[in-house]
């Protein structure tokens, strides 16, 4: 399926064609390897259905927690200092 | 309405909740500080501080509590007594809250501060204390708050209690940061990487909008679901995400059963009288270690095995024999093995017999997991009073004769 990445520090997106059983992880990855994201020095990077607000854990698909064709997906970054 | 507390309960804060709270907060950096003024000024009745760093230069201008030369000499450098000493200084108007601090890491502390806590907020700067505290929150049915920054982007975790609800390993995944970076270590890496770490008001936005959290979780508010609030401090743009049950999350979701608690050896005793007693009491068992303990590691340098026998947070990293420099003896005869690591352990475990429970991450008032063989589970419990944990910061005469409550 068609899904939208967007930028978690600027309005840019990112299509990609991700299948149901790709997790959270391995998108993540992609977006690094397409330089999409920078790889994160501390912390990490969240993914977000923007329409149901459900986050995507890195272990858990795509097609688990409801992703549709033409979806969405915002990402996060989640810090990690204190 | 209370005079002093008007504002508050027209917003919807009960000064009886708080007034009954005992707050855990781990972590006494920039994070950690600005949360302790709010809960202070919140009025809760008892605050406990565990922190295991000291300050540095690098942390003043972040740090509310950043101690003078004369505080410095008083008190020392430790974070935890610090930052306790000057928030209770803060609210020298009242006795409230109690404080409480703790020089340590949370691991070094086990069960107790979970089982004295009504809410726990973490500000720690390490995923394996985070993933720690989460697992040890839901043990206990105790609600966290979890957040952290990145520059100017911040965000943090409500966690409630209720059994069956996400906790901060469903978001996450496993754990796989190997070695923390002290505060100093961390600002000198993201200097050279061109990355400023937090800003004060950073730190003071996250501690106030996770006080809040932590304030409503008190109140049994927002108690159905686990969400992380993401926050750009620069651009002032907020998004709120919810976090479901992961099914494959290997995290904790429940509560230790508390019906079945059996009192057993002291943590200063050997584990092999642990064992034995567990036998004697439940038949043939296993005791589930709430934190890996590692048996045999590869000498970072050298890469001969060496013997560790000690929790995984304990080591910080990867373990250097002695002749390397580190303080782990090698195992004689034995190339470079695998990392042993065991989470459970039982009578034919094989452990030195002088190796306390302490020693292997068992503290004082522990409650264990234990698996019988016929499968059915059990709570043991390790005696331990939380008075002999924490050190009470106390109220100076002065502050009695400035009280107005």
């Amino acid at each position: 399926m068609n899904v939208r990445f967007a930028h978690p520090l600027s309005s840019d997106t990112f299509e990609a064609d991700v299948d149901a059983a790709c997790t959270g992880s391995l998108a993540l990855r992609g977006l690094i390897d397409a330089k999409f994201l920078e790889p994160p020095s501390r912390g990490s990077y969240d993914l977000v259905v923007a329409r149901t607000q459900a986050t995507i854990a890195p272990n858990a698909t795509f097609g688990s927690v409801g992703v549709r064709e033409q979806e969405l997906i915002q990402l996060f970054r989640r810090g990690a200092g204190a | 309405m209370d005079a002093v507390f008007s504002r508050e309960q027209a917003a919807g804060w009960d000064p009886q909740i708080l007034g009954g709270a005992s707050v855990l907060l781990l972590g006494g950096g920039a994070l950690g500080q600005n949360a302790a003024v709010n809960l202070a000024l919140a009025q809760v009745r008892r605050l406990w501080i565990v922190d295991m760093d000291d300050f540095t230069a690098s942390n003043a201008t972040r740090s509310p509590f950043f101690p003078n030369v004369e505080e410095r000499q008083r008190w020392g450098a430790a974070k935890a007594v610090v930052v306790a000493q000057k928030v209770r200084q803060m609210v020298s108007w009242s006795d409230q809250p109690d404080v409480f601090y703790s020089i340590s890491r949370i691991q070094e502390l086990g069960d107790l501060p979970f089982r004295w806590a009504n809410v726990a907020i973490s500000a720690v700067d390490n995923d394996f204390a985070r993933a720690y505290i989460s697992g040890m929150a839901k043990k206990h049915g105790v609600p966290l708050v979890e957040g952290g920054f990145d520059g100017t982007l911040v965000s943090y975790g409500a966690f409630p209690a209720t059994a069956a609800t996400a906790c901060w390993r469903c978001a996450v995944g496993e754990v796989t940061d190997e070695v923390r970076f002290s505060c100093d270590a961390y600002a000198a890496e993201l200097e050279e990487e061109g990355v400023t770490p937090a800003t004060q008001p950073a730190a003071a936005a996250l501690a106030a909008l996770m006080t809040e959290s932590a304030i409503r979780m008190l109140h049994k508010q927002g108690e159905d679901e686990a969400r992380r609030v993401y926050l750009d401090v620069v651009a002032a743009q907020s998004n709120v995400a919810r976090i479901g049950m992961n099914p494959e999350c290997s995290g904790r979701h429940h509560p230790v059963d508390d019906s079945a608690i059996v009192t057993c050896t002291a943590a200063d005793q050997p584990v092999c009288r642990l064992l034995a007693e567990v036998q004697e009491k439940l038949g043939a068992s296993t005791i589930i270690l709430d934190e890996p303990l590692i048996r045999h590691a590869p000498c970072r340098t050298c890469r001969r095995a060496v013997r560790v026998e000690q929790p995984r947070w304990k080591i910080g990293g990867t373990p250097a024999c002695r002749g390397c420099g580190g303080n782990f003896p090698r195992l004689e005869g034995e190339r470079a093995l695998p990392v042993e690591v065991l989470t459970r352990i039982d009578e034919r475990t094989e452990l030195p017999r002088e190796l306390t429970c302490r020693q292997i991450g068992i503290a004082p008032g522990s409650i264990l997991d234990v698996i019988s063989e016929s499968g059915a589970s059990f709570a043991v419990e390790i005696p331990g009073r939380v008075e002999d944990l924490m050190v009470r910061v106390p109220v100076p005469q002065q502050q009695e004769k400035e009280k107005m409550l």
